[in-house]
């Protein structure tokens, strides 16, 4: 069908060029004809690549080719907002449908970085709004964005189908009500991670009457308490619905009669999970109990969990129902001791998905590696995030794990204590480790049973892992480690470096030694001018470089901005406010975060910010 | 670096709470640094040093020859931290308490209050929904909120228990939420104004009779037991005609029978 047509575009184009100068050519008229037949021919066939490298690949060829696979993009993908100018996305790539934006690098998720820094989608929307009319989703992670760039979203995109805000802030629930309201084809709205401000909007009475296009529906990070006569009208008349995350205001009776009334989802955020006598109740004339276990039961379809915000316990079992389809589950704001998990997750044969908090501790885990063979995807968070908390998993967890899902592809676990025993288990036991995170939570700590270093226990997973892309180093580590991981490392994209090594030989050894490192973030370590300049050959064919708290000084990092012209260099500390010490620490650079771009400095850096 | 004192009266010092005997990487010399380390409780075999203090000592070298690490207090950009940094040219004295360091562990915020708001334990009905950087719209843990229906009444309202001592202030309570509504409700066609006062709720002689369900699911008359074990086990109120007190208070479902249903 898709193919007929597309011959028959092909065919009629090729007959007007061969009458007509195509108004778009801009090279010479005379021996266009069979080139532009030749360009057509590959329009078509390049709506068809999907992936982002193999296209960045088509578009080095020649120029011609550059040419058509711009017309040709329709999802456009932007690690970093400020590599390029808005004005730059829209001169090449004029069709596009689909925008996903990053802003911020990720260590700004920890208060590493200062508010107002910057990476707002106000320029982005104001430019997109004129030159793609027909776009229809955007996706942004780590982005300023405020109420009125929804408004102006809402405003210019008339066939708007999909919102997805991850990690962003600068928005409330009036710019939420905005979209709600006025996308009148929005099928996905998914809030994820972020920070909504409560204007005390009900946003979700926003939406429209009539049946809705709606297809997902998250909100689980909304922090304020929402209509819920409304939501449960707006789910009756969105036949389309598959997934709806809620957020903790909704209630375990709420919650079933969401159920009740879209048995065809998905995916659900269940909320609170527990009983609130507050609440809304329906049936407040007869004291039953609403049946829950059949309300899970009704949902056939339903194969991802999340939500359990404020879980009680006893009324767990009753997504027993829906434990064995289940293909993804979140536990993470479930504080599950290993008694109240086991039982659940013995059923839940098909999990590819697992993130919970290290409350289920080493026997939960266990019970995970007995169950879970399908298992790659495994992320443990720490319900206490301090250092001195007693730590309910440890290597025993990780190693049982590794045993017993052999499949696993991606792993971020929190711990107070590790071994490098457990860690070369794991690297030996899962071939398949893309993802490698280990956060030990107390900085500096050892092997606890050994009392060395960790460099052992990383050195295997980046020798036995052959396909690892991305790595978080914590613990005790030498430049050994480092060393080790430039030398085995050679598919790694990502590192994230923290209270680790020893001199500049261990940011060397990275940059030296990882080829396809793109994003580096490093914080508290003792990493200096030597160990930048190192890596001078690397920075122009990275995305980017983070340093916190490391040894660098201003003159080595204006040597770099000198000699790459085409990497912005941003320096910001937070010693501003103390004028004795502004000349002692003038040359100490607090935080380096440096980036290609395309189009040279940003115009809005804020005033903390230096760019040399 | 030539700046920087070794003296220990001019660095900052903070409390040794571990005796200097158990040193792990770091020489004497290198106490500032180690302070927040000596904070740490470690685990480890009691002759683990050796070995590594030895494999160490050049390491401790190549830190003696860089500078001593200088703790930083932050400004108005960062909450205040407890960072160790390693500058070239960093002449700072300023002090730093000790404790959490800034973003570590990288757990993002909304992930760090679950400590203090209890999630799931086992039973526990009180939901107590603090977090920073949440809006408390829930009760607030003073209040103590159960909802109350009255027979005849469709809306329900409810009642905060801490704010009453006693049995006669929660009738007195009572009397002031539903007077209005009770006379909305029988008289449509206007007239009587306010409505009589509702009394007589807890010694079976007025018209209505204040009765409770508790934690149990069982339902009771109200007044029966000393007041705060009356708080301590009501789950809610529930005003009811005196003339089917006897019915009402048969009929009622435990929670087992619930589940059974």
């Amino acid at each position: 069908m898709a193919e007929e047509e597309d011959l028959s575009e092909m065919a009629k184009d090729v007959e007007r060029h061969l009458k007509l100068d195509p108004p778009s050519s801009q090279a010479d008229n005379k021996s266009v004809s069979p080139d532009h037949v030749l360009e057509n021919v590959l329009e078509n066939v390049l709506k068809f690549l999907t992936s982002k490298r193999d296209r960045n690949a088509v578009s080095l060829v020649c120029r011609s080719w550059h040419r058509v696979e711009a017309q040709t993009r329709f999802d456009v993908f932007i690690g970093n907002c400020y590599s390029l100018s808005p004005a730059r996305l829209t001169r090449r790539f004029t069709r596009v449908k689909s925008l996903f934006l990053k802003g911020k690098p990720r260590f700004a998720d920890f208060n590493l970085m200062p508010p107002d820094w910057g990476a707002q989608f106000a320029p982005w929307v104001a430019v997109t709004a004129k030159a793609y009319p027909w776009l229809e989703k955007v996706t942004l992670k780590r982005m300023f964005v405020t109420d009125d760039d929804l408004a102006l979203l809402a405003a210019s995109f008339p066939g708007f189908k999909e919102l997805v805000l991850i990690c962003c802030e600068g928005f409330g629930t009036s710019g939420v009500a905005v979209v709600a309201n006025k996308c009148r084809q929005l099928k996905v709205l998914d809030l994820i991670e972020s920070e909504v401000t409560d204007d005390e909007v009900d946003w979700i009475s926003c939406f429209p009457e009539g049946e809705t296009n709606l297809e997902s529906l998250s909100f689980d990070c909304v922090v304020s308490p929402i209509n819920f006569k409304a939501l449960e009208g707006l789910v009756v008349r969105s036949p389309f619905l598959k997934k709806l995350r809620t957020n903790r205001f909704v209630s375990l009776e709420e919650l079933h009669l969401l159920m009740v009334r879209a048995p065809q989802l998905t995916s659900l955020g269940t909320g609170s999970f527990s009983s609130s006598s507050s609440t809304h109740n329906n049936a407040a004339q007869s004291e039953q109990e609403p049946d829950y276990a059949s309300a899970f039961r009704a949902c056939r379809s339903l194969v991802c969990l999340s939500g359990f915000r404020e879980l009680t316990s006893e009324y767990l079992p009753a997504i027993s129902p829906v434990c064995a389809n289940l293909t993804s589950l979140n536990f993470s704001y479930a504080n599950v001791s290993p008694d109240v998990f086991r039982p659940i997750i013995r059923n839940c044969h098909n999990i590819r998905v697992f993130w919970a908090l290290d409350s289920i501790c080493d026997e939960g885990l266990q019970a995970v590696a007995e169950t879970c063979k399908e298992l790659r995807e495994l992320r443990i968070f720490p319900f206490d995030p301090s250092e001195d908390s007693e730590g309910p998993v440890s290597g025993l967890g990780l190693q049982a794990i590794s045993e017993g899902c052999k499949k696993l592809e991606s792993i971020l676990y929190f711990c107070q204590r590790m071994t490098n025993v457990a860690v070369t288990a794991m690297s030996e036991n899962c071939p398949e480790l893309t993802v490698f995170r280990l956060c030990i939570m107390g900085r500096h700590r050892p092997d606890h049973v050994t009392g060395k270093p960790m460099d052992d226990g990383f050195g295997a997973i980046v020798k036995n892992c052959k396909k690892l892309t991305r790595l978080a180093v914590s613990g005790l580590l030498t430049d050994q480690a480092f060393s080790l991981i430039g030398e085995y490392g050679k598919l790694i994209r990502t590192l994230s470096v923290a209270f680790a090594g020893d001199s500049d030989m261990g940011l060397r050894y990275i940059l030296e030694g990882c080829p396809k490192l793109e994003k580096l973030e490093i914080r508290d370590s003792p990493f200096g001018d030597v160990g930048l300049r190192s890596g001078m050959h690397r920075y122009n064919d990275m995305r980017f470089v983070w340093m916190s708290s490391c040894r660098l000084s201003r003159g080595s990092c204006s040597e770099i901005a000198r000699a790459l012209p085409s990497v912005v260099v941003e320096v910001f500390g937070s010693d501003d406010d103390d004028d004795d010490d502004e000349e002692d620490n003038a040359d100490y650079v607090e935080t380096l975060y440096m980036y290609r771009s395309l189009d040279g400095p940003r115009k809005d850096a804020p005033k903390f910010v230096t760019i040399l | 670096m030539e700046g920087c004192p070794r003296n220990r009266e001019t660095c900052p010092k903070l409390l040794d709470l571990i005796p200097q005997e158990i040193k792990w990487y770091y020489d004497e010399e290198k106490n500032n640094t180690d302070q927040e380390k000596k904070l740490e409780l470690r685990l480890a075999p009691p002759g683990g040093d050796e070995e590594d203090g030895s494999a160490m000592t050049k390491k401790n070298i190549k830190k003696e020859a860089e500078d001593k690490p200088i703790f930083n207090f932050n400004g108005n950009h960062f909450p205040s931290s407890n960072k160790t940094t390693y500058a070239p040219h960093h002449i700072s004295q300023k002090r730093t308490a000790p404790g959490p360091v800034v973003g570590w562990p990288p757990v993002r915020s909304f992930r760090k209050n679950l400590a203090s708001s209890s999630s799931s334990k086992l039973g526990n009905d009180q939901i107590n929904k603090s977090g920073d950087e949440e809006k408390q719209v829930q009760p607030k843990r003073e209040g103590m909120f159960v909802k109350i229906n009255m027979d005849s009444v469709p809306i329900g309202r409810k009642v905060d228990l801490n704010a009453y001592n006693s049995y006669e202030q929660l009738s007195f309570a009572v009397d002031k939420l539903f007077r209005g509504l009770l006379a909305a409700q029988r008289d449509a066609s206007g007239g009587e104004g306010e409505g009589k006062p509702i009394i007589g709720l807890l010694d079976g002689k007025g018209e209505f009779t204040l009765t409770y369900e508790d934690n149990e699911g069982d339902k009771m008359l109200v007044g029966d037991v000393p007041w705060q074990m009356f708080v301590s086990s009501v789950k809610r109120l529930r005003v009811i005609k005196s003339s089917e007190i006897s019915s009402a208070l048969r009929f009622g479902c435990s929670k087992q029978d619930k589940m059974r249903n």
